[in-house]
């Protein structure tokens, strides 16, 4: 599970390379995130416009990269495709995040 | 013309996730799903992945073992069955299992599967655990339940 990582500001945006975000890839998308979070700034937008499928694995390792961040610093979603949006709305987890409609609405949104 | 799936088509696959992965990817560009639109073809997807990742984790728990999967009768993309051997069978508890409340980083799958089928049944059968689902069909989903409802109208992009 490669990761795409750039800096715009205080914005840390992180972008899996791969298109599933499933039980194969959740473990090494966690471990990734956590080092990746921990040279990150306040905010981290997980740019998810590339993955066109998640599973129940990959949403409980999404969820699971919150524990990794410091004090005040926020985990928000940008790009969601409609399968994986369709994932966050039956679990209920799109209201524990910002999730942005794309990478510039999230770069353009206030911390 | 909805395109069936083929007569005889079936897979078994290795009991590990990557195998599963490949059968989806198989599947997605297959022609069993061919007649589905594409929010039924991804919540197929969705579920079948989460069943047979679920028979790897706990039917198998790390043991080597094989899955069968299959259409079913009506072969229209949305009834499959599902055969492994492993001796763990699915806890009834599953099929009444509710959506976490709060974040979690997992007991989503059982919920999820619930969410996109109209029907799941399981039974064990000379040593074999033998499953059946129906995928709710897009134009069959209801109008939008209320937020605490667990049987949600799913599968409507």
């Amino acid at each position: 599970m490669e990761l795409s990582i750039s800096r715009h500001g205080a914005v840390t945006v992180v972008r899996p390379a791969e298109a599933r975000l499933d039980a194969m890839a959740a473990v090494m998308f966690k471990d990734r995130m956590k080092s990746t979070i921990e040279d990150a700034g306040a905010r981290v937008v997980l740019d998810l416009s590339a993955v066109g499928f998640l599973d129940s694995s990959g949403l409980g390792a999404v969820v699971a990269v919150q524990r990794f961040l410091r004090a005040g610093q926020a985990l928000e979603l940008a790009g969601l495709t409609s399968a994986v949006e369709r994932v966050f709305r039956l679990t209920r987890m799109d209201r524990m995040f910002t999730i942005h409609g794309g990478l510039d609405d999230a770069l353009r949104a206030e911390a | 013309m909805m395109r069936c799936a083929r007569r005889h088509e079936r897979h078994v696959i290795a009991a590990d996730p990557a195998a599963v992965r490949d059968l989806l990817i198989r599947l997605e560009q297959g022609a069993a799903l061919a007649g589905l639109t594409p929010d039924e073809r991804d919540c197929t997807l969705l579920v079948l992945g989460e069943v047979l990742n679920n028979v790897v984790e706990h039917g198998y728990a790390g043991a080597p073992g094989w899955i069968g999967l299959m259409p079913g009768p009506r072969r229209n993309g949305r009834d499959w069955r599902i055969v492994d051997h492993a001796e763990r069978r699915v806890p009834e508890g599953c099929f009444r299992a509710e959506m976490p409340e709060e974040a979690a980083e997992g007991g989503f799958g059982w919920p999820l599967i619930m969410a996109l089928t109209d029907a799941v049944a399981t039974r064990r059968t000379a040593g074999f655990n033998v499953m059946t689902l129906q995928m709710r069909a897009e134009e069959a989903a209801p109008a939008p339940p209320p937020q605490d409802s667990m049987r949600m109208g799913a599968c409507g992009g």
